[in-house]
């Protein structure tokens, strides 16, 4: 096979990966968790919709410690997943494309989705 | 549609369901914060037919949109023929499962 003829070793402790590749990076591994909370969002509805029982057992999903943590995360992905979901495509108009620019909205993108995530669990939770 | 066409397809599907997503998710958003937190609220929201049909093509959206983003990602890290080939199935399995069962659940709230 020439695939394995062709010696790349790369070194991952030696890339520094600039700031748009962190968030480029996040958005692959966010948007991985979100297929993998698919089922769990169909299960919530489900519960939720059969009568007074069903809602109070996924209020106390949500209650629990491991369920704030779950659901922390799962808002953690779904807001950086469309934030830099929403960049990528103003990206694609050739909006922000200068590296500076572009530096400046992978920040904007990385801390907004962390403060909004928080924002939303404490709104919701408590 | 020939094999030349078929990433560009899949890279238009990408941007339109991601719109479609995006769309949904901050209305979404919007209408858990402003519903009151009690089961008939929720019912009469999520029961109403509107909401069924953007609940439906939100799962339609969302399935097809993790089917390329997934494929894109197995591309990219499995390099072995048959174990790509395994993974591409098992996703298959995978999301046409939550695809019924989100029928499932649409189906059965509309009819009660």
């Amino acid at each position: 096979m020439s695939r394995s003829a062709r010696p790349v070793y790369l070194n991952l402790f030696k890339i520094r990966l600039p700031i748009p590749g962190v968030v480029s990076f996040l958005h692959r591994v966010s948007g991985v968790l979100l297929v993998l909370f698919i089922p769990m969002s169909i299960l919530f509805l489900e519960r939720s919709l059969a009568g007074e029982a069903g809602f109070a057992d996924v209020a106390s999903w949500l209650g629990h410690p491991l369920g704030m943590l779950m659901a922390l995360v799962f808002l953690w992905a779904l807001i950086h997943h469309l934030f830099a979901g929403l960049r990528f495509l103003l990206l694609d108009l050739d909006v922000g494309m200068e590296p500076a620019a572009a530096r400046t909205t992978a920040w904007t993108v990385l801390v907004a989705a962390i403060a909004v995530a928080v924002l939303l669990a404490l709104g919701w939770l408590v | 549609m020939s094999r030349g066409l078929q990433g560009q397809q899949a890279w238009v599907v990408q941007r339109v369901t991601a719109i479609y997503l995006a769309a949904f998710v901050i209305l979404a958003v919007g209408a858990l914060l402003a519903v009151p937190a009690d089961a008939a609220s929720w019912r009469s929201l999520v029961g109403h037919p509107v909401s069924l049909v953007l609940i439906a093509f939100f799962y339609v959206a969302l399935l097809w949109h993790a089917w390329i983003g997934i494929r894109d990602v197995f591309v990219d890290y499995l390099h072995v023929f048959w174990i790509r080939l395994t993974a591409y199935i098992l996703l298959l399995l995978y999301l046409a499962g939550c695809g019924l069962w989100i029928a499932k659940v649409l189906i059965t709230t509309t009819l009660t």
